[in-house]
């Protein structure tokens, strides 16, 4: 069976259609979203609409989050004081924004979501404001993928597609205790697993302005990283009317996202 | 001997001049006229060349009578009006030397000059040219804040940019070198070669400056404020920097 992953869609409704268009000319039988919702984008209330009324199985971002339970990350969440500026000026623009029932709706959206061997997360299984970025080291990252029980881990958050696989191999585990005798060291093989960011749909950061999202076969295991143009000067133009920063139209044009990206790929928000 | 150079903006006035500095290893005297409130170029080559004698506006006959002494460059702006310093140039009995680009157009300098050098490619631009100069007082800006600021300046956010410098106080307490031409190589926000300052607001001169087309100046200065650290964490930020410093290992070399 063929799946769409899709992500981030920071309330960037083109882009959103434009992708629903390309998962229903790819055949997938059903799709998952990763969060991320609202945000940034022009169109927060109308995205939170398509996707409840396609009844896609999504899981809660860092954005929708932070709409429900106001701005109390710590300091991890924006990389520089400037990021930080421009993303509480989006915060608040779409917290006055938001119908009651899509605040209801972001709300009771769960971290994460299973089913049968997939499992499907914002950030990672620790945390929605965790990054898993590819250089990450593969200890933490097996770490990650074997904590959430699956075997294909789907994420989003860092807004750069890519596929991981964490080939199979032995672990050896030894805890020294003072004033204990030496302890066995315990040995465990672990299976084959991956790591798929399925990037984002309505805010890229892979220096062009098109909508990413990824086609799973569960059956073939295939992954297709699918790059989708779409009309983002209708979104541009729409954050201009909105009255939001005009820098963030710039940037969108230019695939180069409205926040970068937090320095330390390991930290785990404290919030 | 004073040397006056001048060229159209980007074509390599301070890159030739400290090209000569360090050709040579007599005295060597630098001024650069109307730049006082923002001397970003004399700040730049003073930390590379901590011997070099710096004039101010005001200076001039003190540079003549020190003029037999040290090699002097006189580097113009390129705003100034070339006939607007004609007759300090006069005065002082300068050679002239300009930097030339490609592209643009020289006559007015290759008329003015005893020496013609060849210099940078610079964009060629239909309108004319306009400057923004922001000068800070006593801003630290924050380093990631400042690069996101400083790539969007340069592809164009804030306006068409053919030319554009700076130099900022970051919250490490050293003062960063920036510097911005299209088609020339982009060289990456370096420390200045002057001391750390961890004692409050930086009294010393910081700003930028830059040259294009249809800047948006408030956006610009809105942006550049947002990139600052807040009052409130500069004293930690400062008390941090000074208690790690002094606990850094020395380093032996063997």
């Amino acid at each position: 069976m063929k799946i769409a992953v899709i992500s981030c869609i920071h309330g960037n409704y083109p882009a959103l259609e434009a992708v629903l268009l390309d998962i229903d000319q790819q055949k997938a039988s059903k799709i998952y979203c990763l969060g991320d919702l609202v945000g940034y984008g022009p169109h927060p209330n109308a995205v939170v609409e398509q996707i409840r009324s396609l009844d896609i199985p999504t899981v809660q971002g860092c954005w929708d989050e932070d709409i429900v339970e106001g701005l109390n990350a710590c300091d991890c969440s924006y990389p520089s004081l400037l990021a930080e500026k421009r993303g509480k000026i989006a915060h608040e623009w779409t917290n006055k924004e938001v119908h009651p029932e899509v605040r209801e709706y972001l709300a009771q959206l769960p971290h994460t979501y299973k089913e049968d061997n997939l499992c499907f997360v914002h950030g990672s299984p620790s945390s929605n404001h965790e990054y898993l970025l590819p250089e990450m080291d593969a200890f933490t990252a097996l770490e990650r993928v074997l904590s959430s029980d699956a075997d294909v881990l789907f994420c989003g958050h860092t807004h750069v597609p890519y596929v991981r696989t964490l080939d199979s191999g032995q672990l050896q585990v030894k805890v020294n205790q003072p004033n204990k005798d030496e302890q066995p060291a315990i040995s465990f093989n672990t299976p084959l697993k991956r790591i798929i960011n399925v990037g984002s749909v309505g805010e890229p950061r892979h220096g062009r302005p098109n909508a990413t999202y990824v086609v799973y076969d569960t059956e073939t295991d295939a992954v297709s990283l699918r790059e989708v143009e779409y009309d983002y000067q209708k979104t541009c133009a729409a954050i201009l009317d909105a009255g939001l920063p005009p820098i963030f139209a710039w940037r969108l044009a230019r695939g180069l996202e409205f926040a970068e990206k937090a320095d330390d790929p390991t930290h785990v928000c404290e919030r | 001997m004073i040397i006056a150079v001048a060229s159209p903006p980007g074509a390599g006035k301070t890159h030739w001049i400290c090209q000569q500095i360090a050709k040579t290893n007599k005295p060597v005297a630098y001024f650069s006229p109307k730049t006082d409130s923002l001397p970003i170029d004399t700040i730049y080559l003073q930390s590379e060349y901590p011997q070099l004698k710096i004039y101010q506006t005001g200076e001039e006959a003190a540079l003549l009578a020190g003029s037999d002494k040290a090699m002097t460059y006189i580097e113009i702006p390129w705003y100034l009006d070339l006939s607007g310093i004609e007759p300090l140039l006069t005065r002082l009995n300068s050679y002239r030397v300009a930097i030339i680009s490609p592209d643009a157009n020289n006559t007015e300098f290759v008329t003015w000059a005893d020496e013609v050098v060849s210099g940078n490619q610079i964009t060629k631009l239909t309108t004319s040219l306009q400057i923004h100069r922001g000068v800070l007082k006593g801003e630290i800006l924050d380093f990631d804040s400042l690069a996101t600021f400083w790539l969007e300046m340069t592809q164009g956010a804030y306006g068409e940019v053919v030319r554009a410098k700076g130099m900022f106080d970051l919250e490490d307490g050293q003062i960063y070198y920036g510097d911005f031409m299209p088609n020339q190589p982009e060289l990456e926000f370096e420390p200045l070669n002057l001391p750390r300052w961890l004692d409050g607001r930086p009294t010393r001169k910081s700003g930028f400056e830059i040259v294009g087309n249809k800047l948006d100046q408030a956006e610009i200065a809105q942006t550049i404020k947002d990139c600052c650290v807040p009052e409130s964490a500069i004293s930690y930020y400062q008390q941090q920097l000074k208690e790690s410093l002094a606990t850094e290992p020395e380093v032996e070399l063997v």
